[in-house]
C-alpha cells in the first residue's frame, strides 16, 4: 500500500530519488481523500525553489490542496499526462500520477522526510 | 400579521409540544444587557393596500424616463423591456427559487446560466463568461484582480476616456489590495492615443490595460492597436464594452482581449435609478479557472441524460476562503435571466437592427446639432449610441433648460477626458423617434439663441 | 391533517433542449418602434465585427415555452420547503415586486436631477432610518448589492477610520472558525489578514483563544451573531470589550438576523459595523441566485467613510444628495446599489411595522424550536441548548448506523418535494446538517417535514441503496461534477437555425 522505494512528508507527498533527481507525487491516501480530482496546476521547468515551498495545487470538485515540495532545488519535468487526465492521479497517484521532477540542491534534505514505514504510522497503520 | 401563517391556537400548539408557556421563553438565554427592553421605534404594520399606497405616493413625486424624453446614458440606457421578460422573471419557479447548488431541482435556473453564457461569448467573441457580476463596474473591478493574478504585477493601467463612476470602484478595488493604479490621459480625437499608453507602459510593468470601446465620451476606440500596445508590454487587455454595440463593432475576441467586462442592462432590464443591474465577465480560454463568479457547465446525470451544474467552483469563496481571487457569492440572476430572454427574443436579424437603429438616432441628432450655430461635435470619430456635443453655454445651464420642457438633455462632462464645462454627453437608444430628435434639436438652437438664460 | 407520507411520484416531463438548436431562418421576436429619419453611413469596416454574431432566431410564442419549459424544472419556494440553514428562504411577498416595477421608480434613470427623484429619495432615507433603528446604529449605506458586497464595504470602512486615526498598521480580521467562507475571502480580497479563532465546544467563541489573538494588528473582529451554529453569542459584551479594548472594531455578519429582529440589536451588542441580507431577512426573492442586496449600518464615528452621496432632508422638507469628502474611497457600485432590491425590502418593512417584525422573528424561532423538538428521535442534534432560528443536526449516526450520509439524505429530500438543507456547513460540524424553516412555514408543512424524515430514516433502515441513488424523482439524477470540472462544457459550440 505504501511503497518502500521512497520517501514521504507530513503533508502526503512522496519523493523517490534517482541520482540527483527526485521525482515527486502525492500519496494514494492524499488523492483518496480529495475525491475526484478534476485538475492539476504545475510549475514551470526551470523553476527553483526551497523545501516546503507551494509549487503547484491539486483540485477535487470541491476541494483544493497544495502541492508542497519536499526538498529544495529546481524543476527539471511535469507530467503533462496529468494535466491533461488529471484522473491519472485517482488511479496511479505512486506512477503515471507523479507531478514533477526536481534536481535536488540539499540533498541531506531527504534524511528528515519519513520513511514508508513512519508514513504508514502516521496514516494510522 | 403580514406573512406569518401560525394562527394564536397554531402557536399554543407548538408549545405545548415543547412543554413551554410562553415564545418568550424562547428568547430567556439571551443575555439582559444586549435584549432590546422596548418595541423598535418603527409604525405598525400597513394592509396591502396601505402600502402600495405609500409607494404610490413617492412614485408620483418622481419624474421617469417613462414620462420625460431621455437622452440620458453613461452606462445606463432607456431602451425596449420586451413584455415577455416581465412575465417570465415573475414566474414562481425563476422568482422565488434558490441558488441553483442541488442541480438536480434547479435545471431551469441552470440552463439559462449556460445559454446566458453562450449568449456573451458569441456576442463578444471571448471562449467563456461567467454568471453575471453586479454591475459594469464590479465586473471591472474583478478582471482587473485576475489579470493581477495572472501576470503577477502590481499595477493596472486605466485610460481618461473610462467611465469615470468605473474607473473610481476600480480605484478602490486596487487601492484596497495595495495594487497601483496609472492613468493614460486622452488624446486631441477624444479617445486613448496609442504612444501615449506606450509611454505609461513603458514607465512599469503593468498587469492590464482597460480598453473601454466605444469609450465614456461615445468613440470608438482604436482597439487594434491599443490592444498591440498592451499585449507588446506583456500586459493583459481587458475590453470593457457597450454590450449593445456588438451588434456593429469589432468583437474583443477579434482584437484579442483577455478578458471583456460590460454592463447589459440595455438587455431588456429597467434602469431603477441605477440598480439592479446586469455586470457581465468573459475571458479567454487561458483564464477559465481564474475568474470569479458562479459559472454553468454542460455535463451527464446518473440516469445518462445530459443536464447542467455548477462548475469550477473551486474557484470561489466557499472552497478557497481566504485564498479566494473574490469573495463574490451571488450574481444577478434574474437580470440576467431577462437579458437571456431579451437575447433569444431578438435574435441574429433583431441585434443587426438594433444597431442600425443605434446609429440611425445618433447620427441623426448629430447631423441636426451640427447645423446649430454654436454648437459643435468636438470629437468627430466613429460613434455607436452617444456623442459629446461643445455648447455655446454651460451644460448645465442646457440640462435644466431642456428639463423645463421635459427632456432630460444629458449628462455634463465638465473634467472628464478633458472636456470643460460646455460639453455634454447625450445617448440615443431605439426607443427615440425622429420627432424627439427633432425636439432636441430645436432646444438646442433655442438654447444657443440664449434660451433658458438666468434659468 | 394527516401525516401519512405519500410515496414520491415519477417526474413524467421531458427535459427542454437547448435554445441554440430551436428557431428557425427568418423567425424573429423582438420588433423596434419605425425610423422615419434617413439611415446613418455604414460604420468603416475597419472598427466592424467580421461576421455578425451567430443567434438562434425565434418567435415570442417559442421564447416563452423555451423558458416556461425550463423554469417547470426549478424547485422554488411557492412549491415546496426549503429547511436551509443559513439561508432564510422566506415567503416573498408579491406586493414587493408590484411596487418596485412602478412607473415613477423602475424607470428613473441614475443620472437625473434630485428634483426628478424626491419620491425615490425619500423612501430609500426611510429605509436607511428603519434599518438603523432595526439595528441599533447611526447610518446606513445602501449601496452593496450583495451581503459579501456589504462585508468588503465594512472592512473597507473598518480600515479607512484606522487609517485617518494614523493607525493602518492594523491589518488582522479575527474570524471564527464556524464562519462562512465570504468572511475570509472579503478579508482578504482587500488585502488584509484573516486570522481563525477557534470554536467552543458549544460552537461559541473562546474567550481565550480571542484574548490571545489580538494585539497591536488587530483591526477588528467578524462575527455572525447568532452564529451558524444558530447560538446566540452569549459573551458578546466580553468579546466587545476584549476586541475594543485591543483597539479594534467589531463587525457582524447579518445573515441571521432574522433570528433577533426587535428582541436585540447588533449596535447594542457592542458591533460597530453590520450588513443585512436585504433578500433573506427581508423577503426579498433570491432569483435563483440574485439580485441580492447587502446594506451595512454603521456607528455614528464611522459615518463619514460611506461610501457615495448621502440623502439628507432638508428643513423644507426636500432630500438632496451630499458627497462627503472620504466617499470616493469606498465606493463599490457605479451608482446607488441594487435600489430596486431596496424597494421591495422598504415593502417588506412598512407591511410589518413594528409588530409584525417581532412576530417574523418569534415564529421563525418558535419554528426551529418546534423542528428541533420534533425531530429529536429521528437525527441527533448538536449544541441541542438554546437554539434560535435555525439548528444543526448531524448525520453521524445514520451514517455509522445505515452508512447512508448526510448528502444522501438531502438528496433523497428532493424527491419528496422539499428543498435539501445546508449540508456540510459549518465545517466545525461532521455531517452538517442545517435546517433554518423560516416563519413563512405553516404548522402543516412543519409537520410533514418531519414525516418525511421519519419515512426517509425507515428507508435507510431497509434500503440505504435507495439513498445513495437518490433523487430517483427529480427532472435529472445526480450529476457528474468530476466530469464538468476535468473536461469544461460552458457553452453552447454548434451552429443555430437562423
Amino acid at each position: 500500500m505504501v511503497p518502500a522505494d521512497r520517501k514521504y512528508t507530513q503533508e502526503h507527498e512522496w519523493i523517490m530519488v534517482d541520482g540527483g533527481n527526485g521525482t515527486v507525487g502525492v500519496t494514494e491516501f492524499a488523492a483518496h481523500e480529495l475525491g475526484d480530482i478534476v485538475f492539476v496546476e504545475l510549475p514551470s521547468v526551470g523553476a527553483t525553489f526551497k523545501q516546503g515551498d507551494t509549487v503547484g495545487t491539486i483540485e477535487s470538485v470541491k476541494a483544493v490542496a497544495d502541492l508542497y515540495l519536499p526538498v529544495s532545488g529546481e524543476i527539471v519535468a511535469v507530467n503533462d499526462a496529468v494535466a491533461t487526465s488529471p484522473e491519472l492521479l485517482n488511479s496511479d497517484a505512486f506512477g503515471q500520477g507523479w507531478l514533477v521532477k526536481v534536481k535536488l540542491s540539499v540533498p541531506g534534505e531527504l534524511d528528515a522526510l519519513l520513511d514508508a514505514a513512519a508514513y504508514g504510522e502516521l496514516l494510522g497503520g | 400579521m403580514a406573512y406569518v401563517p401560525h394562527a394564536d391556537a397554531d402557536i399554543r400548539h407548538m408549545l405545548e409540544a415543547m412543554g413551554l408557556d410562553s415564545v418568550e421563553q424562547l428568547f430567556a438565554h439571551l443575555p439582559a444587557n444586549v435584549r432590546l427592553d422596548r418595541d423598535l421605534d418603527l409604525p405598525l404594520g400597513l394592509s396591502e393596500e396601505e402600502v402600495r399606497d405609500w409607494f404610490r405616493c413617492a412614485a408620483r413625486a418622481n419624474r421617469g424616463q417613462g414620462e420625460l424624453v431621455s437622452f440620458l446614458g453613461g452606462g445606463v440606457y432607456d431602451t425596449v423591456v420586451p413584455s415577455v421578460c416581465d412575465a417570465l422573471v415573475s414566474r414562481s419557479e425563476f422568482l422565488t427559487a434558490y441558488t441553483p447548488y442541488q442541480p438536480e431541482v434547479s435545471q431551469g435556473t441552470l440552463q439559462a446560466i449556460y445559454e446566458w453564457q453562450s449568449f456573451v461569448c458569441r456576442l463578444t467573441g471571448m471562449d467563456v463568461a461567467n454568471a453575471s457580476m453586479y454591475d459594469g463596474s464590479t465586473a471591472l473591478a474583478e478582471a482587473c484582480q485576475v489579470a493581477v493574478a495572472a501576470k503577477r504585477r502590481p499595477l493596472v493601467v486605466l485610460p481618461a476616456t473610462l467611465n469615470p463612476r468605473w474607473a473610481r470602484v476600480v480605484r478602490t478595488s486596487m487601492r484596497g489590495a495595495g495594487i497601483a493604479v496609472a492613468e493614460v490621459p486622452a488624446g486631441p480625437a477624444g479617445t486613448t492615443d496609442v504612444a501615449q499608453l506606450e509611454k505609461v507602459l513603458a514607465l512599469a510593468p503593468a498587469a492590464c490595460f482597460v480598453l473601454p470601446n466605444p469609450n465614456y465620451l461615445g468613440l470608438v476606440e482604436p482597439v487594434d492597436q491599443l490592444a498591440a500596445a498592451a499585449r507588446a508590454a506583456g500586459a493583459a487587455v481587458i475590453a470593457a464594452v457597450n454590450p449593445v454595440s456588438l451588434a456593429l463593432l469589432k468583437t474583443p475576441g477579434e482584437y484579442g482581449a483577455d478578458l471583456c467586462v460590460g454592463e447589459a442592462q440595455a438587455f431588456g432590464i429597467p434602469p431603477t435609478w441605477g440598480g439592479p443591474l446586469l455586470g457581465f465577465l468573459a475571458c479567454s480560454d487561458e483564464h477559465k479557472r481564474r475568474i470569479p463568479g458562479r459559472i454553468v457547465g454542460r455535463t451527464n446525470d446518473s440516469r445518462g441524460q445530459g443536464g447542467y451544474v455548477l462548475t469550477l467552483q473551486t474557484r470561489e469563496q466557499h472552497i478557497r476562503r481566504e485564498k479566494a481571487t473574490s469573495n463574490i457569492c451571488s450574481n444577478q440572476g434574474l437580470m440576467m435571466l431577462r437579458a437571456t430572454i431579451y437575447l433569444a427574443m431578438l435574435g441574429a436579424g433583431g441585434l443587426a437592427e438594433l444597431g442600425d437603429a443605434n446609429r440611425a438616432r445618433i447620427e441623426a441628432l448629430r447631423t441636426r446639432a451640427r447645423k446649430v450655430p454654436g454648437v459643435t461635435i468636438p470629437f468627430d470619430g466613429p460613434v455607436f449610441n452617444e456623442t459629446v456635443l461643445r455648447l455655446p453655454r454651460p451644460a448645465r445651464e442646457f440640462r435644466a433648460f431642456a428639463r423645463s420642457r421635459g427632456v432630460l438633455a444629458g449628462i455634463p462632462l465638465d473634467g472628464v477626458a478633458g472636456c470643460g464645462p460646455n460639453d455634454i454627453l447625450v445617448a440615443v437608444t431605439e426607443k427615440r423617434s425622429l420627432a424627439q430628435i427633432d425636439l432636441f434639436a430645436a432646444l438646442l438652437a433655442e438654447f444657443a439663441a440664449g434660451g433658458g438664460k438666468g434659468a | 391533517m394527516s401525516n401519512e407520507v405519500k410515496t414520491p411520484g415519477r417526474w413524467l416531463g421531458e427535459l427542454p433542449g437547448s435554445l441554440f438548436d430551436k428557431g428557425g431562418p427568418g423567425r424573429r421576436g423582438l420588433t423596434f418602434p419605425r425610423w422615419d429619419g434617413e439611415p446613418a453611413p455604414a460604420l468603416p469596416a475597419s472598427v466592424c465585427r467580421a461576421k455578425p454574431a451567430d443567434f438562434p432566431a425565434l418567435s415570442e410564442p417559442e421564447v416563452m415555452r423555451h423558458f416556461t419549459a425550463l423554469s417547470n424544472l426549478n424547485h422554488h419556494i411557492e412549491r415546496g420547503m426549503y429547511p436551509l440553514g443559513s439561508c432564510t428562504m422566506k415567503y416573498n411577498p408579491r406586493l414587493n415586486e408590484q411596487v418596485a416595477a412602478m412607473p415613477g421608480l423602475a424607470d428613473l434613470h441614475p443620472e437625473q436631477d434630485v428634483a426628478d427623484v424626491q419620491g425615490l429619495l425619500g423612501s430609500l432615507l426611510h429605509l436607511e432610518k428603519a434599518l438603523c433603528e432595526i439595528t441599533g446604529f447611526a447610518a446606513c449605506s445602501l449601496m452593496p448589492a450583495a451581503g459579501a458586497h456589504g462585508e468588503y464595504l465594512g472592512m473597507l470602512v473598518i480600515r479607512a477610520w484606522h487609517q485617518a486615526r494614523g493607525d493602518g498598521g492594523r491589518t488582522e480580521i479575527l474570524i471564527p472558525d464556524s464562519a462562512h467562507g465570504t468572511n475570509p475571502a472579503s478579508v482578504a480580497i482587500m488585502g488584509m489578514v484573516p486570522r481563525q479563532i477557534a470554536s467552543r465546544p458549544d460552537g461559541r467563541i473562546d474567550l481565550d483563544a480571542l484574548k490571545a489573538a489580538v494585539g497591536p494588528k488587530t483591526a477588528g473582529i467578524m462575527i455572525t451573531n447568532p452564529n451558524t451554529l444558530g447560538l446566540f453569542e452569549n459573551d458578546i459584551a466580553e468579546v466587545s470589550r476584549i476586541v475594543h479594548g485591543a483597539g479594534g472594531r467589531l463587525y457582524m455578519d447579518g445573515a441571521n438576523l432574522n433570528a433577533i429582529l426587535g428582541k436585540a440589536r447588533p449596535g447594542d451588542m457592542g458591533f460597530d459595523v453590520v450588513h443585512m441580507n436585504l433578500h433573506k431577512t427581508f423577503s426579498t426573492p433570491h432569483g435563483g441566485g440574485g439580485p441580492g442586496s447587502g446594506p451595512i449600518c454603521v456607528a455614528s464615528d464611522l459615518a463619514e467613510f460611506l461610501p457615495g452621496p448621502r440623502i439628507a432632508q432638508q428643513a423644507d422638507g426636500s432630500f438632496t444628495l451630499e458627497r462627503l469628502p472620504g466617499a470616493d474611497d469606498t465606493s463599490i457600485h457605479a451608482w446607488y446599489g441594487n435600489v430596486g432590491v431596496c424597494l421591495r425590502a422598504l415593502a417588506y418593512i412598512l407591511r410589518n411595522g413594528r409588530d409584525g417584525l417581532k412576530r417574523v422573528t418569534e415564529c421563525a424561532v418558535l419554528n426551529a424550536n418546534y423542528l428541533k423538538h420534533e425531530l429529536r428521535d429521528v437525527i441527533e442534534v448538536e449544541h441541542a441548548d438554546g437554539c434560535l432560528h435555525e439548528f444543526v443536526a448531524t448525520g453521524r449516526g445514520w451514517k455509522d448506523r445505515y452508512g447512508v450520509r448526510t448528502l444522501d439524505i438531502a438528496k433523497r429530500l428532493l424527491d419528496y418535494g422539499m428543498h435539501a438543507p445546508t449540508v456540510y456547513f459549518p465545517l466545525i460540524v461532521e455531517e452538517a446538517f442545517m435546517v433554518e424553516p423560516t416563519e413563512t412555514e405553516s404548522l402543516e408543512s412543519l409537520d410533514r417535514f418531519v414525516a418525511v424524515m421519519k419515512a426517509i430514516r425507515a428507508e435507510a433502515e431497509t434500503d440505504p441503496d435507495l439513498l445513495h441513488g437518490a433523487p430517483h424523482h427529480t427532472p435529472v439524477g445526480r450529476m457528474d461534477e468530476a466530469k464538468a470540472a476535468r473536461d469544461p462544457d460552458l457553452r453552447w459550440l454548434g451552429p443555430c437555425n437562423c
